[in-house]
């Protein structure tokens, strides 16, 4: 029997990095940690915001216990990075953008676009029109 | 169109401000008449989240874009609820007059 799916989480801003990187003498070519999307929100939550395990799940619509899980998992993949001088790297999970977020390549700003036509998105600092979408509907 | 700016200080060579909550003034830019009010943050002062009292005055300034260095959860679910566009400026070494400069060259 096949296991049931994953229920999407819900994250908010984009995390602003790609990844992290060690430096110093063991920082050589080691394996990356790859840190989800939903575990960087749940890390975020919890000891950037402050917010409670119950408050935290319940606005990535997810179970508390569900919730705990994450952290758990986030906070052991820092660990192991920081533990064995590996970099981090930030990739997509079953999280799901409560709105549609943009990067803006020329001047690096982050931007939601709310009642607008994807084909009429521009910065709206540079007017560009080189974007990066972030989203993971 | 409005867009207020979290920033550091009332004065216009004020840098944007990290946290959208806890900035210390407002400069409220309107891009069709060229006129930048500052108004203090109407949160200061208040303990918890201050978000629900700083997005009820932007939307009586009839504000329809914000930027600031960070934004809470609980304030994204407030704008993105209001229609309100953020914008993340991640380096906060930046002037509030530069982002100004920014929104008036969109009109030209």
């Amino acid at each position: 029997m096949s296991p049931r799916p994953k229920n999407n989480r819900t994250v908010f801003d984009p995390p602003k990095f790609k990844g992290y990187k060690p430096f110093g003498y063991y920082a050589g070519d080691n394996e990356p940690v790859f840190l989800l999307f939903e575990e960087y929100s749940a890390l975020k939550l919890s000891d950037y915001e402050l917010m409670t395990q119950s408050q935290a799940a319940q606005t990535m619509n997810i179970s508390r216990p569900t919730f705990t899980r994450l952290y758990e998992s986030a906070r052991r993949k820092i660990a192991l990075a920081l533990a064995e001088a590996r970099p981090i790297e930030v990739e997509k999970g079953s999280a799901y953008y409560s709105n549609d977020w943009y990067n803006c390549r020329a001047c690096n700003i982050f931007f939601t676009a709310p009642e607008m036509e994807l084909s009429s998105v521009r910065c709206p600092l540079c007017q560009s029109k080189n974007l990066e979408e972030i989203t993971t509907n | 169109m409005k867009t207020a700016i979290a920033s550091q200080n009332s004065s216009s060579e004020t840098l944007i401000d990290k946290h959208f909550g806890k900035c210390s003034h407002f400069h409220i830019y309107d891009d069709s008449s060229r006129h930048t009010e500052v108004i203090e943050n109407p949160a200061q002062g208040i303990k918890g989240c201050k978000g629900d009292v700083i997005v009820d005055e932007l939307i009586s300034k009839n504000v329809k874009s914000v930027v600031a260095g960070e934004f809470s959860t609980k304030v994204q679910q407030l704008l993105n609820k209001n229609h309100i566009q953020m914008i993340i400026h991640p380096d906060t070494r930046v002037p509030v007059s530069e982002i100004i400069e920014l929104l008036n060259h969109k009109n030209k």
